[in-house]
């Protein structure tokens, strides 16, 4: 059941060092409570919910609210308040990402907290620091000890994968627009962001994202300037 | 009825048979966060419970199976595989995550002493506070359910409402496998179904400190609403008892 374990790099070892989130923020390392741990776990694949370097990306620090959809993989490691759309990609919420809202994806990878449920087309894996209320359906579960999870856990028959909604666009083509100078937005490709958008977790003030029109074809980065959340267990 | 099994007890395979001895010298179960030794292998087991509860349960097109413990790749793909949706909630995990916003409860209520908290801090009123926000299914709902270790580690009170829920969501048939100690456990453990009747014990500290063995006409009381029960008494201290609606 436990998928490849070359399928993603070592989060330690990125194969390519820019742009990523910082370290301590991205490390996907899981920051199990010891009351969780397991000495006779599985031997189990490295959490792979590390960004990917053409992932888009909405790192530590950044508040979205709204719906996000796109065809390219995903990497959360801020708080997404809506729901995901992103039939043929992954979607992985790292340790310091949080998505209150529905995830439908290609592959779902959660490190972090979700509130929502999860469906996936091809497969769902919920890493050890991973924290789960909603209900899950995937063709392959993979399940590390120590996650958390509160729901109904379904394992889809290959009909069934279709059921996953066909709706994500890829012709608009948004990025989050700069605001002040806490992060900063490429272009997207691919990736439609309906949402608003906060700088921080502190931030008072929040930003409608908006079109820009640059057609430049690049992965869509939300990178925050200064790494303000570490890593771990948010429950 | 409640009546003992007259086969043999349910005894531990051991996958290793020097830690699994030396597991039996451990001592007994620390309180929440303390440093029980974990360093014990896995122990599988036979579940005459287990393999009771399937044979009541199975033949339900998409049934429904609860699991109280805390998910596992392997109970997942045993019961998925055979059809069932397998819904999880951690229940000592949760009772210990409510214990912790209780006993918060008197200084946020000292801070803010206008606030319509002192009431509510009744501990007599904890079994209705932690059911308003756990075990929210509707009733009927379940073929199955797996307690495992709980009802023991739970409350008196928050035990019986918990079970009077499962009553509730458990659809007439249904069966819930409920594991009890006539003493305070060596360990705590957390169990993986590997097939019908074959568990695999996996040493973990325990979510919220044992609190007593609890006596068998307590038991009966308890699950008064529940038709018949079936025990099966293993060496291994655990009790299976198996209720169905």
């Amino acid at each position: 059941m436990w998928f490849k374990q070359n399928e993603q790099k070592s989060p330690q070892q990125p194969e390519t060092p820019t742009p990523r989130p910082q370290p301590t923020t991205a490390a996907p390392t899981p920051a199990v409570a010891p009351t969780e741990a397991a000495p006779t776990a599985p031997a189990v694949a490295a959490p792979s919910a590390s960004p990917a370097a053409n992932s888009s990306r909405i790192t530590p620090g950044i508040t979205l609210k709204g719906e996000v959809s796109g065809k390219e993989d995903l990497w959360i490691g801020g708080s997404i308040d809506g729901k995901l759309h992103f039939d043929s990609a992954r979607v992985s919420v790292g340790a310091s990402g949080k998505v209150h809202g529905e995830i439908e994806a290609r592959e779902v990878v959660i490190e972090g907290k979700v509130e929502g449920n999860l469906r996936a087309t091809e497969r769902l894996e919920i890493a050890a620091s991973g924290n789960v209320h909603g209900d899950a359906a995937a063709p392959r579960v993979a399940l590390q000890e120590g996650a958390i999870f509160n729901g109904a856990m379904e394992i889809l028959r290959p009909g069934e994968s279709r059921s996953v909604t066909q709706g994500a666009s890829a012709s608009s083509r948004t990025a989050a627009a700069s605001r002040g100078s806490r992060f900063q937005s490429a272009q997207a490709a691919g990736a439609s962001v309906s949402a608003v958008v906060a700088t921080s977790p502190s931030a008072t003030a929040s930003a409608a994202a908006e079109a820009p029109e640059n057609p430049a074809a690049a992965p869509t980065v939300f990178r925050h300037g200064i790494a303000s959340e570490s890593s771990g267990r948010s429950d | 009825m409640n009546w003992p099994s007259r086969q043999r007890p349910d005894q531990p395979s051991r996958t290793t048979a020097g830690s699994a001895a030396s597991a039996a010298r451990v001592p007994v179960s620390n309180p929440p966060g303390g440093t029980q030794d974990l360093s014990a292998a896995s122990v599988r087991r036979i579940s005459n419970g287990l393999k009771e509860l399937l044979s009541a349960i199975e033949g339900a097109d998409r049934g429904e199976v609860l699991d109280l413990g805390p998910i596992s790749q392997a109970t997942v793909d045993f019961f998925t595989s055979r059809g069932f949706r397998l819904h999880t909630q951690d229940l000592l995990r949760a009772w210990r995550e409510f214990l912790a916003e209780e006993l918060e409860r008197p200084a946020r209520a000292s801070a803010r002493p206008d606030a319509p908290d002192q009431q509510a801090g009744d501990p007599g009123l904890r079994p209705a506070r932690f059911l308003a926000r756990h075990l929210q299914f509707e009733p009927q709902k379940f073929h199955g359910v797996l307690l495992w270790d709980s009802l023991d580690y739970l409350d008196a009170a928050v035990g019986a409402a918990v079970v009077a829920r499962l009553a509730n969501v458990l659809r007439p048939g249904g069966a819930a496998l409920l594991h009890l100690h006539d003493k305070p456990p060596e360990r705590f453990w957390r169990y993986r179904v590997l097939d019908a009747q074959t568990l695999e014990c996996v040493p973990a500290t325990a979510p919220v400190v044992f609190q007593r063995p609890i006596p068998n006409r307590e038991i009966m009381n308890i699950f008064h609403d529940f038709r018949t029960s079936k025990t099966f008494v293993g060496r291994d201290q655990i009790r299976e008892v198996l209720f169905l609606r």
